[in-house]
């Protein structure tokens, strides 16, 4: 049954696979054509006019069929139109905005681009036959489209089963001509899974043969699984020698150690990059509480909340310039440029916050560790209510375009942007906090202070504005954690509570405290150990999210038992303040 | 004197007392959702909508004539003070009826206080199911009409082989998880295709586990079944995009996230992933533009967060259907008697803003269709499959108990002594 479904399937694929390759280019009347018929013809008039237009194998048709198959296709006055983003009016009319299908330009009427009621337009869907056509069809043609994304999903599709044969001669040209090397990559990979799909009619063929050691030479990860239902289904090959038997055996083996061998390097590799990734998240999430506490004493319980704000502030700054747009202030392909704005008003607004509560209230309570514990506790919760009472519990931060996907550095290792960017953040907000610690003047006298307040009033330092400072400073570096924030993880009115202060607690205490080198060490060192830990498996049983908790909270208190002080103890007279 | 005083005002409170049962006192009602703490994200649009559907009610004349007196308690996403609130509302302000809970555990702590007072909760949520009191009425779906026909989906018309089921570590998703498993297990699907992993609530980083399901889903034959529920949603989307997975990949079915999640999401990298519901807000009917248009203005008029930005969707629809329900079956059976009222609810048949259900006959569990629907750009979805016709709701699943032996229900009215 399922081979009998199979063949029709792959029939129905090789018709449109062939029309494709011996097509040339259509002229746009024609291709307008066969879309009218899409949206006014019965159901075979249409599916002949879907394969009428696949075979054009015009690249932009692959963005129509993306609008068909998402429904963003209308009929208005008898004309085939794509809409565009639906916006409401106050009524809560839904209106959209037309455009060519074929050149994505607005939709002119009366000299204006249209905009136009929901109601009044006729939604063109593709039934439930079309569907599968149409997205077979779709990976066909985004072979050659113009972005490397497509180009990449239409390769990987055409080699992933059930495949699409007809294509290997397109994938082989591209594997040599693709300018973009994954792209290559991926198009001569798939190219080898179609022949080696091919090739099992006759297992004895040198075709065969080669193709697996193709397969083996490329690090082919998708071939794996098929070169290993190969060999699992050797045995029952009764009509094989038992010499050709061995040959194969022996390839098979060889080449799965080969690529289960790049697997383990793979996932070496990716649990490094992810420890620093996750540790550079727990360092800039820990470099302000690293002041505040770590520095100034503070048990500053409110210091997930300041993140909490950095990302508020993130937020309010890309409201501000979707404002502006809508205005026609800027343009929209300035959005993107919010992100950078918001750096520094998420740093001045959770400054500015800090410096409000540490006048009103921490300045009572240097030298009062438990009274500062309830008492920015308590300005942690009235900091959640504000927020919750303004915004509600659900809002979007959209994150720039150039934030989105990732870089892959080794075959198969993705390094999403974001978390370079964190990483690279953290980098330079770790590195300006040692200047401004070490080499510079408001740094010395924040360092006298916070060492010895009283010597250090005798010797004329103002410490009422040095804490006041430090303590802004410390809140502001937490605003800049919660603006990175917003590139990964959600953003509620609780999320300092529930996902910050505790991870940073336990990266400030581990790596000592008052020692801003403690952090680095700590928090690079649980990320990598928690990646480590995470993937483990012993026997059926995986470690998981779960255990690499728990495995991570016994291992720092075994550690706090021996040393007491974190990775980096104060020393001499220090140790004693 | 002082006695005589005392006569009359007692004579008096008498009076109001005997009044107030007879006609003009407003019947009370207790809303029982969190409105602080980690479930208030989802839970105060329910408290919202709960709101509305009795504003709707009263100023159509109430119900028996009375006008309906919500109280709203907040039980601050603390399990163990659900009981306590229930019992509060109960006792304290003896209320006809309670709407209440989100999560599964929540339920579960405070169903022992209503089976004791024998009162009713209306619980508007998806579930997981093996549960059956005939102390509550279940508006969301049970596990044969959400997670089954989900999992069918991915197999005929995804054409999927394996299966990542993915979800956060309490009782919800670790029951689902079970009953799918059987349910794919029965239909001939390996047990080395079908993956299981759990993380704890607020988990923030899913690097190592889209790195799983990335090699999981090489072949491209594979999709996430995803229970995860919360803010672990969001990082779990913006990494599983940012790794390169797309849906064409590897397509997420997820049973925990609505439109309301999708507000608090980038969505453009989630185009294309599923959810499967009993009721969308893209559901194009007159009545439910109607409602949905009547949501958003109330929580404009009334100044709520979001305002007219706010979305319909499936507890809501719950949720609120839930009081008209009520309101159904006291008229009905002209009572406000709890054991009268549930005689009355069953089989009731009724229009909800989604098209219209009916209460199961005896089973506690509502009646209804099950969609599918593909997250579309501007984070509403299009429903690419429904169910013909409504799906009976099964409380305890047939794929755990094979047997065909049924726990019986808990509850219910008290045996008197002899």
């Amino acid at each position: 049954m399922t081979r009998l479904r199979l063949r029709s399937y792959l029939s129905a694929v090789t018709l449109i696979a062939l029309i494709w390759a011996g097509s040339s280019s259509a002229d746009d009347a024609s291709i307008r054509g066969h879309m009218h018929v899409l949206a006014n013809g019965n159901a075979d008039a249409r599916y002949a006019a879907a394969g009428a237009l696949v075979s054009t194998g015009d690249a932009r048709l692959e963005s129509f069929f993306e609008s068909y198959l998402t429904d963003s296709l209308y009929l208005w006055n008898d004309v085939l139109l794509v809409g565009g983003d639906i916006t409401e009016d106050d009524d809560l009319n839904e209106w959209v905005p037309l455009f060519d299908p074929l050149t994505r330009t607005p939709y002119l009427h009366g000299g204006e681009a249209a905009l136009i009621m929901i109601d009044d337009l006729e939604e063109i869907s593709p039934s439930r036959k079309e569907r599968s056509f149409m997205l077979n069809s779709k990976h066909l043609l985004r072979l050659s489209s113009s972005s490397e994304h497509m180009r990449l999903s239409g390769a990987k599709k055409c080699g992933n089963l059930p495949g699409i044969p007809e294509a290997y001669e397109q994938l082989q040209l591209m594997g040599e001509t693709d300018p973009v090397e994954i792209v290559r990559r991926t198009a001569q990979e798939s190219a080898r899974l179609i022949s080696f799909q091919a090739s099992l009619d006759d297992l004895t063929s040198e075709a065969h043969m080669l193709v697996v050691q193709d397969l083996a030479a490329t690090k082919s990860i998708r071939g794996l699984s098929r070169i290993e239902a190969q060999l699992q289904s050797l045995p029952e090959l009764r009509d094989l020698d038992v010499e050709t038997r061995d040959r194969l055996e022996h390839l098979y083996a060889s080449s799965i150690e080969t690529i289960k061998g790049h697997i383990s390097f793979v996932e070496r590799c990716a649990s490094v990059f992810q420890g620093l990734s996750l540790g550079s998240v727990l360092v800039l999430m820990a470099l302000g509480l690293a002041i505040t506490f770590g520095l100034m004493g503070v048990i500053n319980m409110a210091h997930g909340e300041f993140m909490m704000l950095g990302a508020y502030a993130t937020y309010e700054v890309q409201c501000l310039f979707n404002w502006l747009i809508e205005r026609g202030v800027l343009s929209q392909s300035a959005f993107d440029w919010y992100y950078v704005a918001a750096l520094p008003v998420a740093f001045l607004a959770a400054g500015m916050i800090g410096l409000i509560v540490e006048v009103s209230v921490i300045r009572f309570l240097y030298r009062k560790p438990l009274e500062s514990l309830l008492a920015t506790w308590g300005v942690g919760l009235v900091l959640i209510q504000l927020v919750r009472l303004r915004y509600g519990d659900n809002i979007g931060v959209t994150a720039p375009m150039w934030a989105r996907g990732g870089i892959e550095i080794i075959q198969d290792v993705v390094l999403p942007y974001s978390r370079c960017f964190i990483i690279a953040l953290c980098a330079v907000s770790m590195s300006l906090v040692y200047i401004l610690m070490g080499k510079t003047r408001i740094g010395l006298r924040m360092r006298a202070t916070m060492q010895n307040r009283d010597m250090a009033k005798g010797l004329g330092v103002n410490t009422q504005r040095v804490d006041r400072f430090t303590f802004a400073f410390g809140s502001g570096l937490a605003g800049i954690a919660g603006y990175a924030w917003t590139l990964i993880g959600g953003v509620t009115p609780d999320m300092g509570q529930k996902n910050f202060i505790i991870d940073s607690f336990l990266v400030v205490v581990t790596g000592g405290v008052g020692e801003l080198a403690g952090v680095i060490f700590s928090g690079i060192g649980i990320g990598i150990l928690t990646k480590f830990v995470e993937p483990l498996q012993f026997g059926d049983f995986t470690m998981g999210a779960i255990w690499a908790k728990v495995t991570l909270l016994v291992v720092i208190a075994i550690f706090i038992q021996f040393k007491p002080a974190g990775l980096f103890a104060p020393k001499g007279r220090l140790a004693d303040v | 004197m002082k006695r005589i005083l005392n006569t009359v005002g007692a004579a008096a409170m008498a009076f109001a007392m005997t009044t107030g049962a007879n006609a003009e006192d407003p019947v009370k009602i207790g809303i029982l959702h969190s409105l602080s703490g980690t479930m208030a994200i989802s839970e105060t649009s329910l408290r919202d909508v709960v709101l509305m559907a009795t504003d709707e009610i009263n100023a159509k004349g109430g119900v028996l004539g009375k006008q309906i007196k919500p109280i709203v308690v907040d039980p601050a996403s603390d399990w163990p003070l659900f009981a306590e609130k229930a019992k509060e509302l109960i006792t304290k302000h003896e209320v006809a009826v309670t709407f209440g809970c989100w999560t599964s555990v929540s339920r579960k702590s405070c169903l022992p206080v209503f089976e004791e007072y024998n009162q009713l909760l209306f619980y508007p949520v998806q579930y997981e199911g093996e549960e059956q009191s005939l102390n509550v009425f279940y508006t969301g779906a049970s596990p044969n009409q959400q997670l089954i026909p989900a999992a069918q989906y991915a197999m005929d018309e995804l054409g999927c082989k394996k299966f990542y089921l993915l979800g956060t570590d309490y009782v919800f998703p670790r029951t689902a998880n079970k009953v799918l498993k059987a349910f794919l297990l029965s239909k001939g699907v390996p047990s080395e295709n079908i993956m299981e992993e759990y993380t704890p609530f607020h988990h923030q980083d899913y690097q190592t586990i889209i790195g799983k399901v990335k090699k999981f889903a090489i072949g491209g034959d594979a999709c996430v079944l995803s229970t995860i529920n919360g803010d672990s949603n969001v990082p779990f989307y913006k990494e599983f995009a940012n790794q390169g997975l797309t849906a064409d990949d590897c397509p997420i079915v997820a049973f925990s996230v609505a439109e309301d999640e999708l507000r608090a999401m980038d969505v453009p990298p989630l185009v294309g992933h599923l959810a499967a519901w009993n009721y969308f807000q893209s559901i194009k009917s007159r009545s439910n533009k109607t409602f949905v248009k009547n949501f958003k203005k109330y929580c404009a008029a009334n100044n709520l967060p979001g305002g007219n930005d706010r979305v319909t969707d499936d507890p809501i629809e719950a949720a609120y259907f839930g009081v008209y329900v009520w309101a159904a079956a006291v008229e009905k059976c002209g009572s406000f008697d709890v054991d009268k009222v549930r005689e009355a609810v069953y089989g009731l048949e009724f229009e909800a803003p989604g098209g219209a259900k009916k209460m199961h006959e005896s089973n506690q569990h509502t009646l209804k269709p099950v969609y599918i629907g593909e997250i579309k750009k501007n984070g509403q979805f299009k429903i690419v499959w429904e169910t013909e016709g409504l799906v009976v709701p099964e409380s305890y699943s047939s794929y755990l108990h094979t047997d065909g032996k049924f726990p019986a229900p808990t509850g219910g009215p008290k045996k008197t002594a002899l």
